[in-house]
């Protein structure tokens, strides 16, 4: 069973609230072909449509003091209406029409200031305090015990825990039924998430959501196994069945993996648990955050019928066990088991907003070791966040598409609407970007296990980070190149040449910034060379490899530091030799670019020439 | 009051190895693992002061890496 997903258009039983506007009439603001503007008889019409409800009608006690500023308004309607209906309303030039936002009071550094509330959100202890009980429903009509609810008014969410019963009673301060902001229901398994704008929720009474469920969109589901629409972008369904990554070790740094417990893990059965005081070697089968099980699933999903389909089934996965309460210091840990074990790939859905210079030297001593970094770019939004920054690790960052979630869903508020669409995908708000960024991989609505047997879709680098890495093992594992003699060698030329078969084998995406996308979405068929293209020479990969990659971080380096405008051309390594630098710098870029690399140089490191005149 | 932070140490094995006989013997300092081969360790991470951190680095930064032990998260 593929992917795209029947939307069951059902009925959450929550709709959101019609958004209050204020209407009035500037008669200043020629009507042109539109017409002069009759306002009472507008008023009229919306007094007598259902759908529109007049709440007041602001009317100057001043008429003269009214008419004194740059435009005269004689009425102001405050009403409530379907957004459509407002946009219709807005095209007569006359209208003015805006939302009736909320105000708040700036209150000052009060008794309560709560850390990374925002900038400006204080709150005050005093008020009313209100309560809103809601009741999840399954499609069948069963409580949803233990989803996780938040709700949003104006200030921090309220959050609390489904009952036995499906209830939750959310309180917030100082709120009503028409200043609730939003909804989010979370889930443990198995259904899709909520997200409700302005939900129609009554205080005091009882709020009934049916919440969808996976197997509604994917019939048949777990019992009929899916290739989700991560794997079909990447087109692993046309990648023959024995080529499951076979002889190839993958490391998942994360939070253990649900081996014991859930049929599509169950080939897992190496692992360490540096969490313990003293490491062991059988903590990792406890994942109490669900994270490492949903990221091993993508990877190492098993084809014993049913549940998800991996990328690298028969690849030997080892769960190195950081989280909860992960530190830099675990990582090392984990990182030195990989270099000393032989990993060959490394899947690394973590990371922090600092830095570490142990950290980046553990992973450069890893690239050299022949040990394949695969790094999530970050969830933050804004730049890439380490060690995604490294440039000995390939940097993932996340997208979707459309169509493969219900709308009345969570995952879709991740659009990034400051891009645009192609081809129904789409650059995720939340994944960083910049250009640290070497390939995308699917991150919203993954579907893949959680404990103890179920599943869940979730959004993230974190996701889109193992559909690379499980990948990168298929590719070790199978791809022509590397079974050449330089190439079977565990060396960074090694790393080098899959980074570069991922990235060569990417399908573009154009959202509007290539600092989101990188080289694309790796492709299987491609990268696996079942398209019928020849690999190169033995010598000629690694050494056009390596001096590619060599390049492609110098170019890096030169785009962060803005000596060079970011460019997806120059990321082709053929593209990269030829081109040297922009024509469009200026002479004190040039001269800094000429110190830049003679200091590259007297590092050993080889520099393209050109660029400086 | 001072407060004891996680710091990692790293450097080479001849400057970790002696340091580790020195941080052992010192009440203040809090040794919470060791990693690398027995005789040839290569880093260490302990709970000591900041200003004890910043001390150490001071004296020994071109032979060693302090670096606070921060959290990092699953994305």
């Amino acid at each position: 069973m593929s992917s795209t997903p029947a939307d069951p258009q059902t009925s959450i039983g929550i709709g959101s609230r019609n958004p209050t506007y204020l209407l009035a009439q500037d008669d200043r603001i020629g009507a042109f072909s539109a017409g002069p503007l009759d306002f009472p008889w507008l008023v009229e019409q919306m007094e007598a449509d259902p759908e529109v409800h007049i709440q007041q009608r602001l009317v100057p006690r001043s008429f003269v003091l009214q008419s004194t500023g740059p435009s005269m308004v004689s009425e102001v309607v405050v009403a409530t209406m379907p957004p459509q209906t407002a946009a219709a309303l807005e095209k007569h030039p006359q209208v003015v029409l805006e939302e009736d936002l909320l105000v708040h009071p700036l209150l000052g550094t009060g008794p309560v200031p709560v850390p990374d509330a925002g900038p400006g959100l204080v709150y005050s202890p005093f008020g009313a305090s209100r309560e809103w009980q809601v009741d999840l429903r399954g499609p069948s009509g069963e409580p949803v015990v233990d989803a996780t609810v938040y709700l949003y008014g104006s200030g921090l969410p309220a959050q609390g825990r489904t009952n036995q019963q499906g209830r939750v009673v959310l309180s917030l301060l100082n709120e009503s039924d028409d200043t609730l902001r939003a909804l989010y229901v979370n889930p443990l398994s198995d259904l899709w998430s909520v997200w409700v704008d302005r939900p129609a929720l009554i205080s005091g009474v009882v709020n009934t959501i049916t919440v969808p469920s996976l197997a509604q969109s994917f019939p048949d589901f777990p019992r009929t196994q899916l290739t989700g629409w991560g794997q079909v972008a990447m087109g692993l369904h046309d990648v023959p069945a024995d080529l499951d990554g076979r002889g190839i070790r993958v490391a998942v740094i994360d939070s253990g993996a649900a081996a014991l417990t859930h049929p599509d893990l169950a080939a897992i059965r190496h692992g360490l648990d540096t969490t313990a005081q003293v490491p062991t070697a059988d903590g990792w089968t406890t994942d109490t955050i669900a994270h490492g099980s949903h990221c091993s699933g993508i990877i190492a999903g098993s084809t014993a019928g049913g549940g998800i389909r991996g990328f690298a089934p028969a690849a030997e996965v080892h769960e190195l066990r950081i989280f909860p309460g992960g530190r830099e210091s675990n990582l090392l840990d984990a990182l030195d088991y990989c270099i000393n074990e032989q990993m060959d790939v490394v899947n690394m859905s973590l990371g922090t907003g600092g830095t570490s210079q142990i950290v980046l030297q553990k992973v450069a001593q890893a690239r050299q070791q022949g040990v394949a970094c695969i790094v999530a770019a970050g969830n933050s939004g804004g730049p890439v966040q380490f060690p995604g920054s490294s440039p000995d690790v390939l940097t993932v960052a996340a997208i979707g598409k459309d169509g493969e979630f219900p709308d009345s869903s969570y995952h879709a508020q991740q659009r990034w609407t400051g891009g645009t669409t192609d081809r129904g995908y789409f650059a995720a708000q939340f994944s960083c970007h910049g250009p640290q960024i070497d390939v995308c991989g699917p991150g919203v609505a993954i579907v893949s296990s959680v404990p103890d047997r179920g599943f869940a879709a979730w959004d993230g680098t974190s996701m889109a980070t193992p559909h690379v890495a499980g990948l990168a093992a298929l590719v070790l594992a199978h791809h022509p190149d590397f079974r050449a003699p330089a190439l079977r060698e565990r060396t960074a030329a090694r790393v080098d040449r899959l980074f570069a078969i991922l990235m060569e084998s990417a399908t573009r995406f154009d959202f509007g910034d290539p600092t989101r996308v990188g080289a694309g979405l790796p492709d299987a068929v491609r990268a696996l060379g079942l398209d019928g293209h020849a690999p190169p020479s033995d010598d000629a990969a690694v050494h056009v490899a390596t001096v590619a990659r060599m390049l492609e971080g110098l170019r890096s380096t030169l785009a962060e530091a803005g000596l060079l405008p970011f460019s997806p051309q120059t990321l082709r390594p053929e593209t990269a030799t030829t081109h040297g630098v922009s024509p469009g710098l200026d002479v004190d870029q040039r001269r800094d670019l000429a110190l830049l690399k003679a200091q590259l140089a007297a590092s050993g490191l080889p520099v393209p020439s050109g660029g400086e005149s | 009051m001072s407060t004891r932070e996680r710091f990692i140490i790293a450097g080479a094995p001849t400057v970790i190895g002696p340091l580790l006989d020195i941080l052992a013997g010192d009440l203040d300092v809090h040794l919470v693992s060791v990693a690398g081969p027995g005789p040839t360790p290569e880093r260490v991470v302990v709970e000591m002061d900041p200003d004890r951190a910043d001390a150490l680095s001071r004296a020994l930064g071109d032979r060693l890496l302090i670096e606070r032990d921060d959290l990092i998260d699953p994305f």
